[in-house]
């Protein structure tokens, strides 16, 4: 049965696979440029006044206009009368070719826009004053990390499991997209000193109140888990 | 090889207990963990004690309890409402409870709801019966506060909830949450629990053989003195049966004093109170916690989304579908275009896939600011 060509989902992508000749970042400044304007011709000033210089034949960029779908048919480049172009998707910024647990990525996104860590970033920032004041000798770097440093070390450990690293040594030996995720990748080296200092300012009892939402009803259920 | 006992110094017993609460909705609200060693009863006791206290919720439904009556008992001391399951052991069908008949459903299932039969003193528990017309016949129990709040029709109902909410919680969490993995190797030093057992029942049985003795002393005093009166006397058979009496209770008494020295013994043989090791929790806690932070998060990302899908979708599904597909990024001044690549996808899974991201087109997915898109990648790579 064929797919359905209907689907908005469905509109192609591009292989930005680095070639020979072209490089992903070339193919995808070219994706760009014919996505905006699919009836542009390969020939046009614009192409080749690209930021970054592309070095390849007309034949080439030609194959490629065809691979994606984005090749216009034969002739002089004219305008049906009504036929819009492309709306513009302004300069490109980054691209990232290559990326693993995209789910995660666009969950993320979706995650920060309803909140994100704003439960839980204010419980652990008292809970380090609340350790401070019967500990004022103690010092150790958890009770001078910025909240962004703080935030994004939980993060990391918040989002582990869905990119199926479930110990903290996994970190070291799983490939995770944790840089392109929170902007920085991270080992266990970093993340193990931080659960401990964690444990230090009793964080879990810290943390109880986020798992409660606004309203809660009158029924709790409960039932026990045991770990081996 | 010999390894030492379980309850020696330095050596801790493997696994760990969670009590875990949701709520109505499915999401996760509390946890706290114990030993393995600790009776199951006891804690849950204790997080129960908890969980309103944390949350605000009034009643708590729980699985079929071990030492049901002493957590009902409980539960009503403090005014708190307390749901579950009646032990399989205990109902001898329905002429063990004075149960009315509540409602008739349409497929014939009867429900009955009352108290015990003979009524049993100290025991807070309203019974409701489930009797289908087929099948197991379904009991329940309740503290007074449980039914003041739910209705006990409703019962049977709110513990297959509970059922369905938190054994599929658990799995999940179990497949893609890392619930099960342990964190941490910290151990704390507590008293050794096994031997404040033994001491205790020692102790109790201590004060029993006192008691014997004390009880014993009296009881020969008195025959002593009718035996020295008959000598005295010169009685002659009432003399040999008092003397057998006091025979039979000296012996009783030398017994009771020869009990009472064993267990003496056995005290001094389990020595000053010891210590034991046990793991401690707090690491285990602050990853359960982000656990259920991140199933909560997964859980209203879904009911989110599914409001813009037609065919329903689990989250499993959506995790190998969805979240652990590869794909690439571009970023503009105006928008961000997530693609992800369905290489190696069945049609059903592409037109399942295709729907997923026609939903999360609809949910109008921001990243700083930026509309976020997202489409499929149908090139081959």
């Amino acid at each position: 049965m064929p797919i359905p060509q209907s689907n908005p989902g469905d509109a192609p992508g591009p292989d930005w696979c680095a070639g020979r000749k072209v490089t992903e970042t070339h193919k995808a400044l070219l994706w760009k440029l014919l996505s905006d304007d699919p009836t542009c011709p390969s020939r046009l000033h614009a192409i080749a006044e690209t930021p970054e210089q592309i070095t390849v034949t007309l034949r080439h960029i030609n194959r490629l206009r065809k691979a994606w779908g984005l090749n216009r048919g034969k002739g002089r480049p004219h305008r049906v009368d009504g036929q819009k172009k492309g709306e513009p998707q302004g300069h490109l910024v980054r691209v990232t070719a290559s990326l693993s647990f995209v789910g995660v990525h666009v969950c993320e996104a979706w995650w920060q826009q309803h909140g994100g860590m704003s439960a839980v970033m204010p419980l652990l920032q008292q809970a380090i004053p609340t350790y401070r004041a019967p500990h004022p000798d103690d010092d150790f770097p958890l009770l001078h990390h910025r909240e962004q440093t703080l935030r994004r070390r939980f993060q990391a450990l918040f989002f582990a499991p869905l990119l199926g690293i479930e110990t903290l040594t996994a970190f070291d030996t799983h490939a995770h997209p944790l840089q392109t995720l929170l902007g920085r990748g991270y080992h266990s080296a970093t993340l193990t000193p931080c659960l401990g200092p964690l444990e230090r300012i009793d964080a879990a009892g810290a943390l109880l109140p986020a798992l409660v939402p606004q309203q809660v009803g009158h029924i709790a259920y409960v039932d026990g888990h045991m770990i081996a | 090889m010999h390894k030492g006992k379980l309850t020696m110094l330095g050596r801790i017993m493997a696994g760990l207990q969670a009590v875990i609460t949701h709520d109505a909705a499915g999401q996760g609200l509390f946890v706290a963990y114990h030993p393995p060693a600790q009776p199951l009863s006891q804690f849950i006791v204790d997080s129960c004690q908890q969980v309103p206290l944390a949350t605000g919720a009034s009643v708590c439904v729980i699985d079929r309890a071990v030492n049901a009556l002493a957590l009902a008992r409980t539960f009503d001391h403090q005014g708190l409402g307390l749901l579950g399951m009646l032990d399989d052991n205990e109902p001898h069908g329905l002429e063990s409870f004075a149960a009315t008949l509540e409602e008739t459903r349409k497929d014939g299932t009867r429900v009955y709801s009352g108290p015990w039969q003979i009524p049993r003193a100290d025991d807070p528990r309203h019974v409701v019966i489930v009797e289908p017309v087929e099948g197991k016949t379904f009991v329940s129990w309740g503290t007074p506060r449980g039914k003041a709040t739910v209705a006990p029709t409703a019962w049977p109902q709110v513990d297959r909830e509970r059922r369905e909410r938190q054994e599929n919680s658990f799995k999940r969490m179990m497949d893609h949450g890392a619930l099960n993995t342990n964190y941490g190797r910290k151990k704390m030093i507590g008293a050794d629990r096994q031997q404040q057992r033994v001491r205790e029942q020692l102790d109790q049985a201590l004060e029993a053989a006192q008691k014997r003795i004390a009880k014993h002393g009296q009881e020969v005093k008195t025959p002593q003195a009718k035996v020295v009166e008959s000598a005295s006397k010169g009685h002659g058979k009432r003399l040999e049966q008092r003397q057998r009496t006091l025979a039979v209770l000296e012996k009783a008494h030398k017994d009771a004093q020869h009990q009472h020295g064993q267990l003496a013994a056995q005290v001094a043989a389990v020595g000053p109170p010891g210590e034991r090791a046990d793991r401690d929790f707090c690491k285990q806690t602050i990853m359960t916690v982000r656990t259920l932070l991140l199933e909560n998060a997964l859980m209203s990302f879904m009911a989110r989304l599914l409001g813009f899908l037609k065919t329903k979708v689990s989250l499993d599904c959506l995790l190998q579908l969805l979240f652990e597909r590869s794909g690439a990024r571009m970023e503009t001044a105006t928008q961000v275009v997530y693609w992800i690549n369905t290489a190696g996808f069945s049609v059903p899974y592409h037109r399942r896939l295709a729907e997923v991201v026609g939903g999360l087109c609809a949910m109008d997915l921001r990243d700083q600011g930026k509309p976020i898109h997202v489409r499929l990648q149908t090139m081959p790579p």
